[in-house]
């Protein structure tokens, strides 16, 4: 999710950390799956489970609004999230997608 | 066979409720649900969406909606749509028109590869269900074909399908799978209906886009963590330190848990919320009496490297599967690969049972007997 813009991982914070702060979930992103990381998403099929992705996603949100037009290895440096599925690559895809307009 | 599904039996909101009236199947009603009812007709008529069961696998809405049940349980392998796209290949859909919904927990869904079990794993989803679920669909097909004619008044033999209506060869004319359903589920399967030809595919072997990616971008898709149901408890565990290990004294059950259950090689505490499941765990870990073989202190990564590679070079093999002749095929081969894999041992993250969705339980017994047989069990079953 993000907390004041920036990426956090909810599992990894207290509820109480999150007073007086604007909290962003995925299911805030976009009213209709609209936002453009979302439709990246499908368009490259990235999720296997998607147990990760929503936070995948929301961490893509914090990286390209530091970071327009990210390489590999920014990705790999800004995103150090985990997916078990090993959908990596298709999320760089979905990343470099949108990073140069959809 | 009749499963019962009551809508309270479900908490996720988005999950829809079947009502069967009749044994054996004939129609199932759907409530302007999410996943059965499509905006664009049936709301705008106002007119209520009836949903036709042609077979174990196909419903179809007067609104042309094609839902297809799965019997395997999407863990992230594409088996929700992989096994659609065998139905919808034979029921000549449009992949677009094709929703597909995990099935209840019912011996009617089980896959031919486990003796009918309704079991996910080991890579046989498509291949278990691949031969019933191209015969469901084309049977569903023929029988939409029937109806059609039947409608005209002429032969089936001059009626087609394709993308969901059935075509007369004279006059050219239409009806749709939608107009068609009611009057299609009344009619005996054909035992034998037939298969479209393989060079003729136009589905199987081909890309499409996956089925549940939607829910999986926007935090609507169910997991097995996200199922509450009303009395529901949970349970933590705490597993034998060592192998071989089992428990010879249960601990008394913590405070704020309700019981402790011996498992043998594992004790497990059950409470009212996984926090004070966890807690309860936490605080009975040191009080657990196990008896552990001597044989234990020699089990480590090591020894069984060891052993392993002593079985590969000394043990007889078992042999998995065999196809063709494989020595002769060796023994003329251009180049031989000779090559030993080997892995460490890990713990399967407890996690990955919480990424498959929720297989819906059949309910045990009515209520109203005794507790214990009120039990119900949801289970992601992902292995």
């Amino acid at each position: 999710m993000l907390v004041d813009g920036q990426a956090q991982r909810s599992c990894d914070m207290d509820v109480g950390d999150a007073a007086g702060r604007n909290v962003t979930a995925i299911e805030g992103l976009s009213p209709d799956s609209s936002h453009p990381l979302q439709k990246a998403w499908i368009v490259e099929q990235v999720p296997q489970c998607g147990y990760c992705q929503s936070g995948m996603i929301m961490a893509a949100v914090d990286l390209l609004a530091q970071n327009p037009h990210p390489r590999d290895a920014d990705i790999a440096d800004a995103i150090d999230n985990i997916c078990a599925c090993g959908t990596y690559q298709r999320i760089r895809a979905a990343i470099h997608r949108v990073a140069n307009g959809g | 066979m009749s499963s019962q599904i009551r809508a309270s039996d479900f908490s996720p909101s988005r999950r829809h409720f079947i009502v069967s009236t009749a044994a054996g199947g004939g129609l199932l009603l759907g409530f302007g649900l999410p996943l059965l009812s499509r905006p664009a007709t049936a709301a705008a008529t106002n007119t209520p969406v009836v949903s036709s069961t042609i077979n174990t696998w196909i419903q179809i809405g007067s609104d042309e909606s094609i839902t297809i049940l799965v019997g395997s349980s999407d863990m992230g392998q594409g088996a929700l749509s992989g096994l659609a796209q065998i139905v919808a290949e034979e029921l000549m859909v449009d992949w677009s028109t094709v929703k597909a919904i995990e099935a209840p927990a019912s011996p009617l869904y089980g896959n031919p590869a486990f003796g009918g079990g309704q079991v996910t794993g080991g890579s046989n989803s498509v291949r278990g269900y691949y031969d019933a679920l191209r015969t469901a669909g084309a049977a569903a097909r023929e029988m939409l074909i029937t109806a059609a004619a039947n409608s005209w008044g002429i032969s089936a033999s001059v009626c087609s399908a394709t993308n969901g209506t059935v075509v007369r060869s004279d006059t050219k004319q239409t009806l749709s799978y939608g107009i068609l359903a009611q009057s299609a589920a009344t009619l005996p399967p054909p035992a034998n209906p037939p298969l479209t030809s393989p060079g003729n595919f136009r589905l199987l072997g081909k890309p499409v886009p996956r089925l549940d990616l939607p829910q999986k971008v926007n935090g609507s898709a169910v997991y097995g963590i996200d199922v509450v149901v009303p009395g529901m408890v949970y349970a933590a565990i705490v597993h034998c330190p060592s192998i071989g290990g089992t428990c010879t004294a249960l601990p008394q059950t913590p405070q704020g848990a309700s019981a402790v259950v011996n498992l043998g090689n594992a004790v497990a505490v059950v409470a009212d919320s996984t926090w004070n499941a966890f807690q309860a765990a936490n605080a009975m870990r040191g009080n657990i009496q196990w008896n552990v073989p001597a044989s234990a202190a020699a089990i480590n990564s090591a020894q069984i490297f060891l052993q392993a590679q002593q079985l590969v070079q000394h043990g007889t093999a078992l042999v998995a599967e065999t196809q063709g002749n494989v020595s002769a095929a060796l023994a003329v081969a251009a180049k031989v690969l000779d090559l030993t894999y080997d892995a460490p041992t890990l713990p399967m993250p407890r996690w990955r049972s919480l990424t498959a969705p929720p297989a819906l339980p059949q309910r045990t017994a009515k209520s109203g007997r005794s507790p214990r047989c009120n039990r119900q069990h949801w289970e992601p079953p992902r292995q």
